[in-house]
């Protein structure tokens, strides 16, 4: 018997270690999720000046999809395509949405991106995300128009932020029943959306930004009344158990939403899968290695999430030919086992009836950083199996997600492991 | 202090097994501490990874003007007892940032810490001197300011910091002779 307090030194030695080195993960903190299902995000808009926020009024939502006002410039959004893309979280035990905001510079491969760490809307917490970008700069909202966006649930009509109203649209593009509210920002640093696990201080300038002031996201009903929510932390989770394969390196270029694994000094994770309610298993592809990932050993639906959701029973982080691609099984969030919606935005891939693609694109680092070969691949592919999607993200393209989603099978789902649904989100 | 280095130091250093020492000294202190308020051993165990965690991220942040180094690990703990008692469940930010794993605990390993967590740290404090005892109940526990705490007992600052100081010391020991 190993000693936890020992372990657990271990750990800490191993932390303070990787403390000193530079960590490029960094630069994906604002993607990553908790390992918990913090699936809870108060939405704050910071809007610079507020004289500027005193002349908007009620406007209609601009489109999931299309292009910032203006002419591109230096450090700027304008001019930029834009696509607004929400996407299910795959990581084991968590339950609601990812989202992200693409800019596409014309005629060049530069790509900026941004976005929030979102769950699922519920009755008290309506407005369960969104997002400006890019996070990796910060002036590009001070020089030129951007876009923001709101996600909500079914039950919101428009939005208030500061003195503007926005309406609400459904879309192809969003979770079954949810709702959003994108609306251009003009130029000289108007709005800056903040997502963050607990409320942002109303009136307050975030760090490091002048002359910004916080301002709430107010959710409205048909009737116009603001719909009142609060603050909760998310429900527990079943808590995911983390394995890692004997030969799996240290990755400093993950994929969000993954533990970055490490073998530094006394490390003493598990070695392969550890049993759970969900298993993986692949055949027939000898350069598809399984690196680490995640197992639960029981299924918590979310009963009180409001519109489509789907919950992640099992991932796993696979490398091939170099390439990252994550995997995960997805279940119906409300009523595991039952039949799931579709993946938003997705599109049948040809040849493959059974399959969907959602592509996403490739992201640079940082704003500005040429796109490249080696850059990360957010795009993901699913197929259904039974009452449950299987899918594979990333990679080097969608040809090496056909081929991984047809080496990978379920190996186990089991549906008797249910806590009984909590409403506490 | 037996001639060994300055926690200060230890939590300044380059060196990762520095931190892994100054773990080393603190420990058991941090889980007495946290088993007094805590029956579950699985949970004394988060609590305890959590709080050394945040310190190793905030190490830098250490001042020792304001007080021992243990002090300042079981104001940590204490604010994170209270925030998960808030939330349901222990925090673990601080070990998912430093990408830390989950230690999965058989029952020995939980039977291990429920030992170490069942410490009678009343016992431990009530073998201290009273002035030191005073101290620090007031200054660990709850909080209380030097300045407040020397005000009241009408002595200076200095003395108020010698005694909760001393009587850490004497509690560390006390508590590693187990």
């Amino acid at each position: 018997m190993k000693d936890p307090f020992d372990i657990l030194r271990a750990e800490l030695v191993s932390a303070a270690e990787r403390a000193a080195l530079p960590a490029p993960r960094k630069r994906w903190g604002w993607l990553r999720r908790p390992s918990r299902p913090m699936s809870v995000l108060l939405v704050a808009l910071v809007i610079a000046g507020s004289a500027a926020a005193a002349v908007l009024s009620l406007s209609a939502s601009q489109p999931l999809v299309g292009r910032v006002p203006g002419a591109i410039t230096p450090t700027s959004l304008a001019g930029y395509s834009y696509t607004i893309a929400v996407f299910p979280q795959v990581g084991a035990g968590t339950a609601g949405w990812e989202s992200l905001i693409v800019y596409t510079r014309p005629d060049t491969a530069g790509i900026v991106q941004g976005g929030g760490t979102l769950g699922y809307p519920t009755a008290t917490g309506p407005v369960f995300g969104g997002g400006t970008g890019p996070d990796s700069c910060p002036v590009c909202y001070a020089r030129g128009n951007a876009v923001t966006y709101v996600l909500t649930g079914p039950q919101v009509f428009a939005v208030r932020i500061g003195s503007q109203t926005i309406r609400t649209v459904t879309s192809p593009g969003l979770p079954t029943g949810d709702r959003a509210a994108v609306v251009f920002i003009p130029a000289k640093g108007r709005v800056f959306l903040i997502p963050g696990d607990r409320p942002v201080p109303v009136g307050t300038h975030p760090p490091g930004v002048k002359n910004v002031l916080t301002v709430p996201v107010e959710p409205l009903a048909r009737s116009g009344q603001v719909i009142r929510g609060h603050f909760t932390p998310s429900p527990d989770g079943p808590p995911p158990v983390t394995w890692m394969a004997p030969h799996a390196l240290s990755r400093w270029w993950p994929l969000w939403g993954f533990t970055v694994p490490y073998q530094g000094p006394g490390y003493h994770a598990p070695t392969r899968p550890r049993p759970g309610v969900c298993e993986l298993a692949q055949h027939g592809l000898p350069a598809l290695h399984a690196q680490f990932g995640h197992t639960i050993a029981w299924i918590a639906p979310v009963p009180d999430a409001l519109g489509e959701v789907f919950l992640s029973c099992v991932d796993t982080e696979y490398w091939m030919d170099g390439w990252p691609l994550q995997a995960g099984v997805l279940l119906d969030g409300h009523r595991p086992g039952q039949v799931l919606g579709p993946i938003p935005g997705a599109r049948a891939v040809p040849d493959h009836p059974d399959m969907v693609n959602l592509p996403l694109g490739r992201f640079p680092l940082t704003y500005d950083t040429p796109i490249s070969a080696d850059s990360p691949q957010f795009s993901l592919t699913a197929k259904r199996v039974g009452n449950a999607w299987l899918v594979v993200q990333g990679g080097s393209g969608l040809a090496q997600r056909v081929q991984v989603l047809n080496a990978l099978r379920i190996n186990k789902l089991d549906l008797h492991h249910l806590t009984s649904g909590r409403a506490t989100h | 202090m037996r001639g060994e280095r300055a926690d200060a130091e230890l939590l300044s250093s380059e060196v990762a097994f520095d931190f892994g020492c100054f773990y080393d000294r603190h420990v058991r202190a941090v889980t007495a501490f946290v088993g007094c308020w805590i029956g579950e051993p699985d949970v004394v165990f988060d609590l305890v990874a959590e709080t050394f965690a945040r310190a190793l991220e905030h190490r830098l942040q250490y001042d020792s003007a304001k007080g021992p180094a243990v002090a300042w690990l079981l104001g940590i703990a204490r604010n994170l007892m209270i925030d998960s008692a808030r939330r349901g469940e222990v925090e673990s930010d601080s070990r998912e940032r430093l990408g830390m794993g989950r230690v999965e605990l058989d029952d020995e390993q939980l039977e291990v810490i429920a030992d170490r967590a069942d410490v009678h740290l009343r016992e431990a404090l009530a073998s201290l001197e009273a002035v030191e005892r005073e101290a620090v109940i007031r200054r660990v526990v709850l909080e209380e300011s030097y300045r407040a705490i020397a005000a009241d007992l009408r002595c200076s600052e200095q003395v108020v910091r010698k005694r909760v100081s001393r009587g850490l010391a004497r509690l560390r020991g006390s508590l590693e002779g187990r």
